[in-house]
């Protein structure tokens, strides 16, 4: 009974590891340019088609080569999308249309997958080997998740503190319009952003490929969980999507657990209400004071 | 003295405004009288709900710079509820619809209670997230049919003394409730609150200094905006017999989105248009299957980079601009 409980935590940790970097990939972009790019999800089920198509049951060599080419073409493929979304900001006093138009991405992008691939879900085999933990098999894909999120949470930390491109994308999340006026390349840094969070959902997709489902109509729920995950860690701090990913991922694999697996969305959404309810902020979130 | 002749100027200025209010107004009475003969009448129900439905959504999306990213669960869950009520507990429509109008009250003040408390994307994401509950709830619940909906709901109504209508009657049964929705939304609009909305979307801080209680007129207006888009839904359900998971679909909220900004953000009659334009592309593409929702999304990328107006309003600005250039 215990052990089966501690199973459920250690997957509910890794689905949730999942949902964390989808929510740092979030942080980067809105902190650079205020925009909540809203196609992450698709995105990150592009990752694990490019898995299905490209590297399914390859060897661990093209596999890693693989991963790094789905990787850069997502990235590239996000900072295209970013470019478009960010033209219209160049001009207008409405500063709201970027919703839109990363949702009509989202839909685009769905809507594609669909017409090529039908609404099925594909099943991609792992590469790493299963593990055993007390004495239930784990597929290796949990594992890699949880490895991808300490690996993306360290990456953007030394990159957001110890390159001059990373410091000044903070800066940028500071105060926007000081570092315009410092003389930061502001378009390219936002692109860079688009790009860099790109290539966390990519990889990260076609690593977990073998333990989400990868159909068109998934993207949703992910975007959704990442989310969840980011305002329960407080929007912009990536230390509490270390713990928000996690956490929400926990309360979704003991509801499936508990209640059905039906339930497992409606969970995570009891969470981000009951958060904005009682902690607006999130846990690591800073309160800033209303201006009136 | 000199006067007089300035007033005169502006009472026969008003008077022949009015004139010719009058006449557009008795245009499009005989035009909606005539179009079931002319037109398909199940089509024309569908577009005056979806044109209703998009009106209600302008209200918050157009007049209150409020994106919601979850009206669908208004639409959807009023569309069941009225559904149920006319199907399995053989209510007569008005009271049908009429129940779930209420039960969109309360829907929306929920929504609006937990949302409204957080601006721009997390109000989008906030309510888009509780409208996928009340998609889960429909998909769950037992009295909603499941992937099937809810079928052959009759259009029995107290003003036909509850013989089933004919597609005809429906169209004018519909007509009606799209015209009280629409002379409310007028209202709204076009009242001191409507102003206060406007002002609020325009600066919000600036509102609040004024001493308006910002929170509580979003929350006003977002709850008047879920009743009537709960009365487009119930009145769906009993013009289309149809209640079904569409309606409350995520693709429905984005669907409504696109209806305003094709036809004109903050305009009485763009997304009227919007609705029988987007409606019409359905209808007539519908062999094209899928490709029709990539199309959307393209035309979504449209209005957003190029067409920010929308029709209506681009035909508002190019004839205020030629009104300017005449003067």
């Amino acid at each position: 009974m215990l052990s089966e409980i501690l199973i459920i935590v250690i997957r509910g940790i890794a689905i949730g590891s999942i949902f964390a970097t989808i929510a740092m990939s979030f942080n980067i972009v809105h902190g650079a340019t205020n925009i909540f790019n809203f196609a992450q999800g698709n995105m990150f089920i592009l990752g694990g088609f490019a898995a299905y198509f490209l590297a399914n049951g390859a060897g661990i060599g093209m596999w890693a080569m693989m991963l790094i080419v789905a990787g850069l073409a997502i990235a590239a493929l996000v900072s295209f999308q970013g470019y478009i979304t960010l033209l219209p900001l160049r001009s207008s006093v409405e500063q709201d249309s970027w919703l839109i138009s990363t949702v009509s991405v989202s839909v685009i992008v769905g809507a594609i997958l669909m017409i090529t691939q039908g609404p099925f879900a594909y099943s991609v085999q792992s590469i790493a080997p299963s593990f055993r933990i007390f004495g239930t098999r784990t597929p290796g894909a949990y594992g890699l998740a949880i490895f991808a999120m300490i690996f993306w949470y360290v990456a953007l930390r030394l990159f957001l503190k110890h390159t001059y491109s990373g410091l000044a994308i903070s800066a940028l999340s500071q105060d926007f319009d000081a570092a315009r006026a410092a003389g930061l390349p502001v378009r390219r840094l936002q692109l860079l952003a688009f790009a860099i969070s790109g290539l966390m959902v990519g990889s990260v997709g076609f690593l977990v490929a073998p333990v989400i489902s990868v159909s068109p109509d998934a993207g949703l729920k992910y975007v959704l969980n990442g989310f969840v995950a980011a305002v329960v860690g407080g929007i912009g701090s990536n230390i509490g999507t270390l713990i928000g990913g996690p956490l929400v991922g926990v309360v979704a694999m003991l509801t499936a657990y508990k209640v059905g697996g039906a339930y497992q969305d409606v969970a995570s959404l009891l969470v981000l209400v009951s958060i904005l309810v009682f902690r607006p902020q999130g846990i690591f979130g800073r309160v800033t004071a209303r201006r009136v | 003295m000199a006067m007089a002749p300035l007033e005169t100027k502006i009472a026969a200025a008003n008077g022949s405004v009015r004139q010719r209010q009058l006449i557009i107004i008795l245009l499009v009475a005989v035009a909606l009288s005539a179009a079931p003969f002319l037109i398909y009448p199940m089509f024309l129900i569908n577009v005056l709900c979806f044109a209703l439905f998009a009106c209600a959504f302008n209200l918050v999306m157009g007049y209150s710079g409020l994106l919601s990213f979850g009206h669908a669960a208004f639409f959807g869950s009023a569309a069941y509820i009225s559904g149920y009520c006319a199907k399995t507990m053989g209510l007569p429509a008005e009271l049908a619809i009429l129940v779930a109008t209420s039960c969109s009250v309360v829907l929306g003040l929920i929504f609006g209670w937990v949302a409204i408390r957080k601006q721009g994307i997390y109000f989008g994401m906030i309510t888009l997230a509780m409208a996928q509950v009340v998609y889960f709830i429909a998909v769950q619940a037992p009295f909603t049919g499941g992937e099937d909906g809810l079928q052959g709901v009759p259009r029995k109504a107290l003003v036909s003394a509850m013989a089933p209508m004919s597609d005809r009657q429906s169209y004018f049964f519909v007509l009606a409730f799209f015209l009280i929705g629409f002379c409310i939304i007028y209202r709204i609009v076009h009242s001191p609150f409507g102003h206060i909305l406007r002002s609020i979307k325009e600066n919000e801080t600036r509102a609040a200094s004024l001493g308006y209680d910002v929170d509580r007129i979003k929350l006003i207006a977002f709850t008047l905006s879920a009743t009537l888009s709960g009365m487009a839904g119930a009145v769906k359900a009993i013009g289309f017999q149809l209640a079904t998971l569409t309606d409350v679909e995520f693709f429905m909220s984005g669907e409504v989105v696109l209806m305003v900004l094709v036809g004109g953000l903050a305009t009485m009659t763009g997304p009227v248009l919007g609705a029988a334009i987007i409606i019409a592309m359905q209808y007539y593409l519908s062999e094209f299957g899928i490709w029709v929702k990539a199309l959307h999304g393209m035309i979504f990328i449209v209005c957003v980079m190029a067409f920010r107006r929308g029709i209506v309003g681009e035909i508002g600005a190019y004839l205020s601009r030629r009104r300017g250039a005449s003067d």
